[in-house]
C-alpha cells in the first residue's frame, strides 16, 4: 500500500499580473482572461533584468520541506525521489541530485529525472507506487516543479503561450505507512491506482522544438531567430484532446478501481485553462467538486496539480474518506490519472 | 524456469549498425590510455525517435509478442527528437495506436540501469506485467554546433571524443507472463538492481545550458558561440567522485558475478574505483564503442551476451555511473 502522507507547495514571490504582460507583448487583461482564465502568475523572471534568479531545485526544496514538516519526516528517512520536470536548472545532471544535495547532502538514494511535461507530477507518482509497493522504499518524495518563465517569448509572436505558463513547485511524501502510523491524527490517503497513456502522433502540437535531436544539429545560432527554442501551442486542438481524454481518464480510473463514478467527490486537474477545467466539471456532473486555482498562478506545468492539491488540502476541499481523483493532460500527448481515497 | 515471481529481461535488442549509422575512429586523446576502439554515429536523417522504435521493433520481434501485450514504456535517454515532448511518446508514435503510457527518465550513464530497477519494481509491485525499456542516445550530435572560436576546455574536448551514439531495448516482465507467453529468446532473472544519486560531484559531468535560472533567458546565441550548450567531462574529477562516493557499492557489485559490463564515460573504471587486480570477464562499453550514456549498460550485455552463450544460472552484472553522479547496477542471471 501507499499512503499520500503530505503535500505542499512554493511560488515565488513576484506575481505577475496580466496587465504587467501588456509592457512586453500586444495583449490584455480581458484578452487572457477570456481564453485562460488566469488573471495573475508567479514568475522567477523580472523583466529584462540579467542574472540569477530562483531555481529550479531551490523552489523545490521550500515545497519539500514544508510537506516534510506535514509528513513529520526528516529529509534522512526519504529513500526515494522521483523529480518531474522539463526545466532543470542544468540541461545534465537534473534537478533531483541538486534537490538532494540541500535536503541531505551525506546520503546517496535513488532519484529519477523524469520528464513527462504536465504529467510529470502523475507519472512520477507511479514511480513512487512502483518503488513503495514492491518494497524497494518506505517514503519517497515526490515532485513537480518548473521555471518556465526564462524560457518564454515575451514579444507579441509568443502572446499565445508566454501569458500562460508560470513558475511553481509541489512536493508530495509518499510512505509505506498511513499517517496515523507516524504520529497523525489524520486518516490515511490512500493512493489506490495510477493510470498512463500518450499519444505521439501529435507530439508537433504542444512542445518546444529545440534544442532537440531530431535534426543533424540540435541547436544553431540562427534558432534563436525564430520561434523554435519557445513553447508553441495549437490551442484549438490541445483544448479538443484534453477535453476528450481527460473526463475519460477520470472514468476508467474510477471504475477500474471497482468504484462508481458517484463516489466520485473531487477532481484536481492539471492547470492548463480555465475553459478546459469547466469543461472537465461539466462533464462529471455536478456532484464533482472540479478544482481550480489557475487564476492565480498559470499554468506551471508538472507542478500544477500539486500546487493544486496542496491549495485544496489547505482550504478543506477534500473531508476524509473523499474519492479523490488527480488528471492531467499535457505535451506528447500523454496524459494519467491518479485516485486517492483521502 | 522461472518462478512465477520472478522478474525477467528478455527480448534484448538494438538496431542493425550498418543500416542507421557507421563506426569512426575517435580522435587523439592527449593522455588518456585507453581510448575507445571506435564510436558508433548515427546518420544525420535518423531520428531519436526512430531508433528507438527501430529497437522496440527487434525487442518484440525476438520475445514473440504482440505489442498489445506491452503495457508500459520506459525510456532512457538525455537527447530527445525535442526539447519536449519526451522521446518515450515520440517512440510510440512509430507504432499507430499504440496509446500505452511512457515515461522519459534522463540518468545518464545509468539509465539503463536505472529503467531496469524501475521496471522491476513496477513488476514486483504488481503494477505491471510486462514493461518495454530503450535506452536511446544521440550524443555525438551535440558537437555539430561545436564552436572551434571558443576558449579551449578540456573537459568539453574529452566529452567531444569519446561520445557517441547508441540504442539498446528490450522486454521486462514477470515470469509468469514469460512462462504463459511462451517467450523463447534468451532471458534473465532480474535478481538485484540498485540505483544510487549522490550531487556532490554534479559539477565533474555536466551540461551547464540551457539553464532555467537564469535571466532573462535560459539559453541565448552566446552560449552557443562559447560551447556552454555542451557536455563537458572533467574525467579524473568525475573518477574520484563516483569512488569517492560510491567506491564501497561498487566494490560490491563487482563481486556480484563472474562476468562484469562496466558503462562509464572513461576506460578502466573498476581499476580507477580501486578495484584493482580483477581477472573475470569485464566488458567496458566504453572502449568498446566510446561513450554513449544511457544506452552503454544494455549494449555491453548485448556485446557479451552475442560473444558468447550464457549457460543456465550463468550470472552477469551490469554497472554504470554517469552524470548526477548516478550509479546504476544490476545482477542478472541467465535462465
Amino acid at each position: 500500500m501507499s499512503f499520500l502522507i503530505a503535500v505542499h507547495h512554493a511560488v515565488p514571490p513576484g506575481i505577475v499580473t496580466n496587465h504587467d504582460l501588456t509592457k512586453f507583448m500586444d495583449t490584455s487583461d480581458e484578452w487572457i482572461k477570456t481564453r485562460s482564465g488566469i488573471k495573475e502568475r508567479r514568475w522567477v523572471r523580472d523583466g529584462n533584468r540579467e542574472g540569477r534568479g530562483i531555481s529550479n531545485q531551490q523552489l523545490a526544496f521550500e515545497a519539500a520541506s514544508k510537506a516534510l514538516r506535514e509528513a513529520e519526516i526528516s529529509p534522512q528517512e526519504i529513500d526515494l525521489i522521483c523529480y518531474a520536470t522539463i526545466s532543470a536548472d542544468n540541461e545534465m545532471p537534473g534537478s533531483g541530485v541538486l534537490l538532494q544535495q540541500m535536503l541531505a547532502p551525506e546520503k546517496a538514494i535513488p532519484i529519477f529525472e523524469i520528464r513527462n511535461q504536465c504529467s510529470g507530477f502523475i507519472y512520477a507518482l507511479q514511480v513512487a507506487r512502483g518503488y513503495i509497493e514492491a518494497g524497494a522504499a518506505r517514503n519517497a518524495l515526490v515532485i513537480g516543479a518548473e521555471i518556465q518563465s526564462t524560457g518564454l517569448d515575451l514579444s507579441d509572436r509568443g502572446r499565445n503561450t508566454a501569458v500562460l505558463f508560470a513558475d511553481g513547485a509541489g512536493a508530495a511524501v509518499i510512505s509505506s505507512e498511513p499517517p496515523s502510523a507516524q504520529g497523525q491524527s489524520a486518516e490515511g490517503h490512500k493512493l489506490l491506482s495510477v493510470s498512463l497513456a500518450s499519444d505521439g502522433t501529435h507530439a508537433d502540437k504542444l512542445g518546444v522544438a529545440l534544442p532537440g535531436f531530431a535534426g543533424a544539429c540540435p541547436i544553431r545560432e540562427e534558432d534563436f531567430d525564430g520561434a523554435a527554442v519557445y513553447p508553441s501551442m495549437d490551442g484549438k486542438f490541445v483544448f479538443k484532446m484534453a477535453s476528450l481524454c481527460m473526463p475519460r481518464m477520470v472514468r476508467e480510473i474510477v471504475i477500474n478501481a471497482g468504484y462508481s463514478m458517484s463516489d466520485l467527490r473531487c477532481v484536481i486537474p492539471h492547470q492548463a485553462n480555465q475553459r478546459i477545467i469547466e469543461m472537465l466539471a461539466k462533464d462529471l456532473g455536478r456532484e464533482v467538486n472540479v478544482f481550480s486555482n489557475i487564476a492565480l498562478y498559470g499554468n506551471t506545468t508538472a507542478a500544477s496539480i500539486p500546487i493544486a492539491l496542496s491549495e485544496a488540502s489547505r482550504q478543506g476541499i477534500m473531508s476524509a474518506g473523499d474519492l479523490v481523483c488527480l488528471v492531467s493532460f499535457g505535451a506528447g500527448f500523454s496524459w494519467g490519472a491518479a485516485l486517492i481515497r483521502w | 524456469m522461472p518462478q512465477t515471481t520472478d522478474v525477467c529481461l528478455t527480448g534484448l535488442s538494438s538496431i542493425d549498425d550498418e543500416k542507421f549509422g557507421r563506426y569512426t575512429v575517435p580522435q587523439s586523446l592527449e593522455g588518456i590510455a585507453n581510448p575507445p576502439e571506435k564510436i558508433f554515429i548515427f546518420r544525420g536523417e535518423c531520428k531519436p525517435s526512430e531508433a528507438a522504435a527501430a529497437s522496440i521493433a527487434n525487442t518484440l520481434n525476438a520475445s514473440g509478442i504482440s505489442r498489445e501485450k506491452v503495457q508500459f514504456l520506459i525510456s532512457a535517454s538525455s537527447t530527445p527528437d525535442f526539447n519536449n515532448p519526451s522521446l518515450a511518446q515520440c517512440a510510440l508514435a512509430q507504432f499507430p495506436g499504440w496509446s500505452i503510457g511512457g515515461i522519459e527518465i534522463r540518468q545518464s550513464a545509468a539509465g539503463f540501469d536505472y529503467a531496469i530497477g524501475l521496471a522491476k519494481n513496477l513488476v514486483k509491485g504488481g503494477i505491471y506485467e510486462s514493461i518495454i525499456v530503450v535506452a536511446t542516445e544521440f550524443l555525438s550530435r551535440n558537437y555539430a554546433a561545436f564552436s572551434e572560436d571558443a576558449p579551449r576546455s578540456q573537459s568539453i574536448e574529452y566529452a567531444r571524443a569519446v561520445s557517441g551514439d547508441g540504442v539498446v531495448s528490450c522486454l521486462v516482465c514477470s515470469g509468469r507472463f514469460l512462462a504463459e507467453h511462451k517467450i523463447t529468446s534468451p532471458a534473465f532473472s532480474v535478481i538485484k538492481n540498485l540505483n544510487l544519486a549522490n550531487g556532490n560531484g554534479a559539477a565533474a559531468f555536466t551540461t551547464p545550458v540551457p539553464s532555467t535560472s537564469r535571466m532573462p533567458l535560459r539559453m541565448s546565441p552566446k552560449d552557443l558561440r562559447l560551447n556552454e550548450h555542451l557536455p563537458r567531462i572533467d574525467r579524473e574529477q568525475f573518477l574520484r567522485f563516483t569512488r569517492e562516493g560510491f567506491g564501497e557499492e561498487i566494490k560490491a557489485a563487482s563481486s556480484w558475478a563472474e562476468s562484469i559490463v562496466v558503462n562509464a564515460p572513461a576506460a578502466d573504471f573498476l581499476s580507477a574505483c580501486g578495484i584493482r587486480g580483477d581477472t573475470r570477464r569485464v566488458y567496458d562499453a566504453f572502449i568498446s564503442r566510446g561513450y554513449c550514456g544511457a544506452a552503454g549498460s544494455g549494449l555491453g550485455l548485448l556485446a557479451l551476451t552475442a560473444e558468447r552463450k550464457l549457460g543456465a544460472k550463468e550470472r552477469v552484472v551490469t554497472i554504470s555511473a554517469g552524470a548526477g553522479i548516478n550509479l546504476g547496477a544490476t545482477l542478472l542471471e541467465a535462465l
